[in-house]
Formats: structure tokens, sequence, C-alpha cells
């Protein structure tokens, strides 16, 4: 009796404990921290009168705070808002600041001067149209007149300018440098190296509305290119620094939005721009991007409204065994993202073309596809284009030189001098910090490789920066790495495999109808080539062509709109898969919440 | 005892300059860049730059003397991936998170672990011991990503009663904590058992018993008392450990702390968070095991402390 007595008595006094501080703790929380997401509309949207809560009448046209008067079946204007995850927070919002160290999902606040459409067709963006010179070494874009920064400033060519003199700053350092560097615009390697100065630069405001690049080599590309050239306001940025737009208080914008609040690996909220006077014109009136690790969870719980893959297999084979999640599934081929495996191919054995054709043609992908992967997660692959981008050659056009050919595999390794795999080094498959999915589909490789040409693999999961290092320096024997399209042409892939490029497979053939072909007018006799190329790329076996995901994502069904239908290449979801109003041209611009709404778990904005 | 810690604390600043320099070699020797080179290598003048803008432009030796006088300045620099902050802010940002989540637990924890010990151990071989050995053994083995996986799927995603990921709210702290306190809460019931089975069995317990003290006299001042010791050497780390947070609790859960920059900061090669976050823990285990030494004194007086060699 006295024990138990002594027990409540220590039970009791830990337990007032712990309630104690724990109810300290809690006021002093509710003091401190901003009071939870209120249940009500969104902020902002002070044109918009406030909705009925019950569907409207057909014949009550609603029009937003832009003006767009909306579908009959959209929700009211209070449930007009998108919701989104991000995973990796960083430094600036401005993609022209820092792109791998982008804040917030990077939520542009000014149009790329070309976008993407559904289609992959290059529309305009900041620009209402360009053109090109003969020689397409000199391109001039008109820049949109009605477009305004949100204080009332014009937007004009100088800001595009402004934008790539501080892409080229050797100041500024610009970790995306290597992309706008590819343009080879007049003078921008020389100041990046300090040579030359700013203003010498070969892109040019011959007026306010009139912007010129001067390339040092043609490009025929160049309005695709230019998707990822959002500017920065000029005015703004010499007033309050180049992070201007991570502050409410000091950004702008020229697109449909505005910062209202960023909190660091919380979320960041964006409002109208009321001043807005662009020709695209949004439904939503309101974005949110909420940070977190596990998105699929988010929207399973009703958290976020849209979240795309490439899923964890568990949270893959979760949707698969789910019917009514699987109608709220998109597919997208996302950035035609193609895995592959390259060699050393400076060194023995991969020096030796039989070998990694033997590689190549031992590799049974449809198995890998099936039995790991998931038939609609991936799709095998011969050759470095996905269909779908344009002038990619068919699967069957280059099956033939990679495709599953066990016998021929044998052969080829025997004649190398390795038959059965005798002789041959133990190989160590390194990786790039991949997920589950990626180290099963090597490990399969592995095995099939043992299996059918006898040869020792293992596998080295290495850390991204070391493996990275050890790429770049074309120090690792055998590696998967994938690559995905920076601009939509097929001259960036075919740059991947450029002599002394990001590996050492060197082929002359290649190399001088590459240079030829990026050179020339978009045409049927560049689409040949561009063909050519993919041909000699995969009987050279510049690299074994192993699979490519097909992006599964999931919409909620309220989420309208035609970036929901079936583009041309036959792909259901959100194409090029962003909400970025920096890029896309009709993916959240076209987005609406249906009249549905309600029907479905929605948490509050 | 004041010289004692003067000692001890001289020692910790020695320490933590030794630790400076194995952690800047170290790190710097690392393959790969802190900027991204994922999809081309940068090379000739944008390297140059990107090496310059990065202060790695300069030998290490002097990298490292600049490091440390800057330290000695309290200024640990500025993060390569949050370039607008400093390391301070950067840890400052993100500890108030890290340290409501790791009070909670800590408190969960001792709240719950040390008087659940102490039943089990004055019910030994009961059923309640075995089940609170069986539980404990449990919370001790089943990994807290494991279970916070679980806890998102029934209790926010099929049951919908707390948010699955974020944070701001009291909501947002249910799950993480409970994720989190398991395996602390665990630990300790084992401990408080197994040290208050020895501290009961000991001769002065008995001689105690015999002088007629009431038992929770007994159990509190001689037994519990002696038992603190082992809780003490158990619970000095886990402080800390608790405090700087769990890179899956606060990934899994979408929490800002700074959990996750002891793993993130080294794959993103961010040296100066790096060596904040790791010199930062390695104060905090400093501190912590001098403030159990001198804790030690009050639970066993026959412990001295001295900074004589013997």
């Amino acid at each position: 009796m006295r024990k138990n007595g002594f027990m409540f008595l220590v039970i009791g006094a830990m337990t007032a404990l712990m309630l104690t501080v724990a109810v300290g703790c809690s006021s002093s929380d509710e003091g401190t921290t901003p009071a939870a997401a209120p249940a009500a509309a969104p902020a902002a949207a002070p044109a918009a009168a406030p909705a009925p809560a019950t569907k409207p009448a057909p014949a009550a046209k609603t029009k937003n705070v832009f003006g767009r008067e909306m579908p009959s079946d959209a929700a009211p204007m209070a449930d007009q808002f998108l919701k989104k995850n991000y995973e990796k927070e960083g430094e600036a919002l401005e993609f022209a600041v820092s792109v791998y160290n982008s804040a917030a999902g990077s939520f542009q606040s000014g149009f790329s001067l070309a976008l993407l459409s559904t289609d992959l067709s290059t529309v305009p963006g900041g620009a209402a149209s360009w053109s090109s010179s003969d020689d397409m070494k000199t391109w001039t874009f008109n820049i949109d007149p009605d477009l305004t920064w949100s204080d009332g400033v014009p937007l004009t060519a100088h800001d595009y300018v402004y934008t790539w003199q501080y892409y080229a700053d050797p100041e500024h350092a610009y970790d995306f440098t290597w992309y706008f560097g590819m343009l080879e615009v007049e003078n921008y390697g020389a100041i990046e190296a300090g040579e030359k100065a700013l203003d010498t630069l070969g892109v040019t405001a011959t007026d306010d509305k009139t912007l010129v690049f001067q390339l040092d080599t043609p490009a025929p590309y160049v309005p695709g290119f230019m998707m990822y050239g959002s500017p920065l306001a000029k005015h703004a940025a010499e007033a309050h620094g180049n992070y201007y737009s991570n502050d409410p208080a000091t950004t702008v914008s020229s697109t449909p939005w505005i910062l209202k609040e960023w909190v660091p690996n919380q979320h960041a909220e964006f409002e109208p721009n009321l001043n807005y006077s662009g020709k695209i014109i949004p439904y939503v009136e309101n974005v949110k991007s909420v940070y977190g690790k596990r998105p699929f969870d988010a929207y399973l719980a009703g958290e976020i409204d849209t979240v795309n893959g490439p899923f964890t297999p568990a949270d893959q084979e979760y949707l698969m065994g789910d019917a009514g999640l699987m109608k709220e599934r998109g597919l997208s081929p996302g950035d035609f993202r193609t895995h592959y495996l390259f060699f050393d191919n400076q060194s023995k054995p991969f020096n030796d073309v039989r070998v990694r054709q033997a590689f190549a043609k031992a590799i049974d992908r449809d198995a890998i596809i099936k039995n790991i992967v998931g038939e609609a997660a991936g799709e095998p692959r011969y050759g470095i284009l996905i269909p779908g981008f344009p002038d990619a050659a068919g699967p069957d056009k280059l099956k033939q030189y990679q495709g599953l050919d066990v016998a021929a595999a044998q052969a080829l390794l025997a004649d190398a001098g390795y038959a059965n795999g005798a002789g041959f080094p133990k190989l160590e498959l390194a990786l790039r910090q991949e997920t589950d999915l990626f180290q099963a589909t090597s490990a399969a490789v592995a095995q099939q490789l043992k299996a059918n040409l006898g040869v020792d693999i293992t596998i080295n999961n290495m850390d991204r920066k070391t493996y990275m290092a050890n790429l770049n320096d074309h120090n690792l024997p055998f590696a998967m790495v994938s690559y995905g399209f920076d601009y939509v042409d097929a001259s960036n892939f075919m740059g991947v495999f450029k002599t002394d490029g990001r590996h050492n497979w060197n082929n002359k053939e290649f190399e001088d109808l590459r240079i030829e072909a990026g050179a020339m007018a978009l045409s049927d006799e560049r689409s040949a080539k561009m063909i050519k190329l993919q041909e000699i790329l995969s009987e050279d076996v510049g690299s074994v062509f192993f699979w490519s995901q097909i992006q599964n994502q999931l919409h909620k069904p309220y989420l309208k709109g035609t970036w929901r239908d079936t583009n041309a290449a036959g792909w259901t979801g959100l194409q090029y898969a962003n909400w970025n109003p920096g890029f896309g041209a009709q993916n959240i611009y076209e987005v609406y919440v249906g009249d549905n709404v309600n029907a479905h778990t929605r948490s509050a904005y | 005892m004041i010289r004692y810690s003067l000692g001890r604390l001289l020692g910790l600043v020695g320490s933590v300059l030794i630790i400076s320099l194995i952690l800047f070699i170290a790190v710097r020797w690392l393959p790969g860049t802190p900027w991204n080179e994922a999809e081309i290598p940068l090379q000739g003048a944008a390297k140059e730059n990107m090496m310059r803008k990065y202060g790695l432009d300069q030998p290490v030796h002097i990298q490292y003397a600049k490091y440390l006088w800057n330290l000695i300045h309290l200024d640990l620099g500025n993060s390569f991936i949050f370039k607008t902050e400093t390391v301070w802010e950067t840890i400052a940002r993100g500890w108030p998170a890290t340290a409501k989540i790791g009070t909670f637990t800590l408190l969960i924890a001792f709240s719950i672990g040390i008087p659940v010990g102490i039943i089990a151990a004055l019910r030994q071989n009961s059923l309640l011991d075995y089940t609170v050995t069986f539980l404990a053994t449990t919370g001790i083995t089943v990994p807290n990503f494991a279970v916070a996986v679980w806890l998102v799927m029934f209790i926010s995603v099929k049951m919908d009663l707390l948010p699955t990921q974020g944070w701001g709210t009291w909501q947002h702290m249910v799950l993480p904590v409970v994720a989190y306190c398991l395996a602390p809460t665990s630990l300790i019931a084992r401990f408080t058992r197994v040290s208050m089975l020895e501290a009961m069995r000991s001769d002065y317990i008995r001689t105690a018993r015999a002088k007629g003290l009431a038992e929770p006299v007994v159990i509190l001042r001689h037994v519990f008392k002696n038992a603190l010791i082992p809780i003490i050497t158990l619970v000095g780390p886990l402080i800390p450990n608790l405090m700087t947070g769990s890179i899956f609790i606060e990934n899994t859960f979408g929490i800002p702390g700074i959990g996750r920059h002891f793993v993130t900061s080294i794959f993103d090669r961010d040296y100066p968070v790096i060596m904040g976050v790791f010199m930062m823990v390695a104060v905090l285990f400093g501190l912590t095991y001098f403030i159990s030494d001198i804790l030690y004194t009050w639970a066993d007086p026959r412990v001295r402390l001295t900074d004589r060699q013997i």
C-alpha cells in the first residue's frame, strides 16, 4: 500500500511537471507564432466580391480579380487558390539570382521571353514576337508593350539586358552560367573572365521595347532557349539589391502574382498583382507553396492540390492499388529525362566498342521495367531522346543497336578477348545518390551482366557531390546518370556527348555532324542530321541508354482547365510539369478550381 | 570546484579548436564543390569566379587562419546555400522549432520513462514489469522514421486528425514529438529500472529499511538518488542529441529545424554550416558532460571533482 502510494506520488509529480511546462511552452508558442491559417478566404482579391456559398446560377457570370470570366463550373472565388508543395529551400526566389539554390519552388516574378505550351511549342511570354537574321546570329525580341512591373514602372528591354549582364557578371558567379554561356552570346565568355566590361555584352536594348541578341555562332533554337530567361526588375535591383524579390516590402512583379509572405522552410504565399497588365490572364487568384518532404502524404490528406512524381516505389505502389486515386493521375515524360549507363571510353576495357556493344545488348530493359519499375512508371530506352521530343529517332530505329541480343553480346565480348567474362576486370557501377528504385534497377543490370556476360559488378551509390566530382574528372569507369532537357531542341542532348564534354566518348563523325546540325536552320534536313546523330551515339555506344521515367502526377479532381487535355504527343496531365508562372504558358494560367471542390477534403488556404 | 570548472571550460575551448581544425580539413577533403555541377561542369573563368565567390581560391591554411580569426570573433561566416544569411542566422532560424520538439520530447521521455522504470523495478518480475520491458525494448528497436511514416499514414492520411507536415500550430508538433520520444522514453525507462534494481539490492538500502525508515523515504532518498548516477550518464548526451534535432523527424514532418543541416550541409558542401552546426554540437556535448560531472557530486557525495591526475 505504501509502495502504491509512493508510485502514484511519483507519477503525479512527473505528470504535473510535464503539464506545467507544456502549458507554459504552449502559451509562449501562441504569443510568438503566427496564428494558424484561417479557414476564411485568402487575403487580397479586394476587387473580387465574396462569392456565394452555393453554386452560382449559370447566367451569373463571375469575373476574377484579373477580369477573366470564370467558367460556369468554377467554384466560388474564395476557393480559387492553388496549393502546391516544394521540397528544397534556398537563397532566392528569382531564377536569375540562383537556380540551384532557388527558394520556395522558384516562383518567378517576371515572364521569360518565351514560354512553353503543353505541346512543347514556344509561345510569347515577356516578348510579344521575335525574329532572326538570315544567319541566325542576330535575334530580335519585341517586348510585350503591355507589361509593367507592379509598381507601375514599365517592363522594358533594359530589364532583360540588366539580367543578362548579371548572368555574366564575374562578381555574381552565377550557378547557372553554364546554360546561358552555351548560347555563345557575343562577349559573354570574355565578360565572365573579367576581360571585358558588362556593357560589351551582345545583349542590347535598341529601344525600350526592343531587345537584340548578337551571337557568335548561329542558333535556330533561341526562342525556346529563352524559357529560363525571366527578368530582374532593374530599378528594384538597383534600389534594393538583387535579392529584392525575397521581401514583400521590396519585391515587384510583372506576372499576375506577387509575393505576400515567405517564411523559409515553411511556406511562400503569392497574392494577386492588382496592377498586372499582361495578356496572359489566369483563373486562380492566390498561390501558396508549402514546404515539406513528403508531398504524396500531404496530397492524400488534402493539404495540397497537386503533386508531381517521381514517387517512391512504396507511394507508386499505393497509387497503383487505389482505383480512386488512379482517376486523379496524370502522366508526363517530365523533362524527357533518360537514364543511361556510361563508361570511361578512353581506358580499357571500354575503349573497345565491342565491349560497349556487348554491354548494351546484354541488358533486358523490358524485364527490368516490368518487374522493378512498373510499366506505368517507366519505359525502356535505346537512345537518348524520348519519343515526343522534337527530332527523336523512334525506338525501332535504335533498338537494332542496343536491343537485347544475348548471343550477339556474348560473341562481341569474346571477340574483344573476354569470352564468358574471363579476364574482365571487376567493375563498380557508380550511382549518383540514387533512390531505392534506381538502386534496384542498377542491381538488376549487374545481375544481368553477370548472368549474360560473366562480368562481376558491384554497386556503389555515391554521395551526389562526390559522384559529380568524379564524373567531371572522367574518373568513373562505369556509372549511371541521367539528363533531361534544358531547352527544346535535340542539340541540347547532343551537346551532352560532345568531345571531352560531360563524358569522354569522343567520336569525330558525331562531333562534326553535331556542330554542323546545331548551326542549321530548323528544317527537315537538320532533323535528319539530328536523327543520324542519335544513330551514331547508339551504334557506337556513347552510352547504354537504359530507361526513362513516366512521371506520375496527382491532381485533385476539382483542379480543372485545358492543361488537363491530352496533348499532341498523347500525354494527359501536367506537361512540362511546373506551375511556375515564368515558364509554362498553359499550366498555372489555365487551372481553376471546379465547383466539385466541396466533395473533396481540402485544407484551408 | 571553481578551479576544476575553469580547467574544464578551458579544456573545452582547446577541444573546440582541435575539432575545428580536424573538421575544417575533413570537409575540404571531401570531393565535390559547394556549387552545383549536376548537369555540366563549370570550367575556366566560370569555375574561377565560383572559387573566388566561396573563398576557396586561397590555400587551405590561409582559409583556416581566416576561419579561426573569425571564429574568435564569433563570426561563423555566411551559409553557401542561404547566402544572405549568416550561419548564426541559419541556426537561429531553425533552432526554435528543433528546441520545441526536443524540449517536449525530453519532458515526455523523463515524465514517463522515470516513473515507469521505477514502477517496473518496484514490481520486478510482475506482468507489469514484463509489459514495460517489452514496450521499452520495442520502443528502442523500432526506428523513429518508421514510426513517423506510420503515424502520418494512419493519424493524418487515414483518420485526418492532424496535419501530415508543416509548422506553426500545436497540431504540427504532436506527431513529431510522439515519433521522436519513443526511443528516449524507452531508454530512460529501461535504465531507470535497472539502476533502481541494482540500488535496491545494496546493503545501505537494507540498512535504511532496518532503521525503520518509511518506504517512500527509502525509495526516494536512498534508492532513487543512488540510481540517478547511471541515468545522469545516459541523459547527458541525450539532451544535446534531442536538442539538435533529427533529420528523419524533420524531413518526415516538414519541420523547419536544424536537424537536417547536419546531413544536408554535408551533401551541399555548405562548409560554413557544416562547421557551425558540428562545432555547436561539440560545445553542447562538452558542456553537458561538464554539467553531468557536477551532478555526479550531488547524486553521490563519494564522487569528488579534481583536476589532478591520480
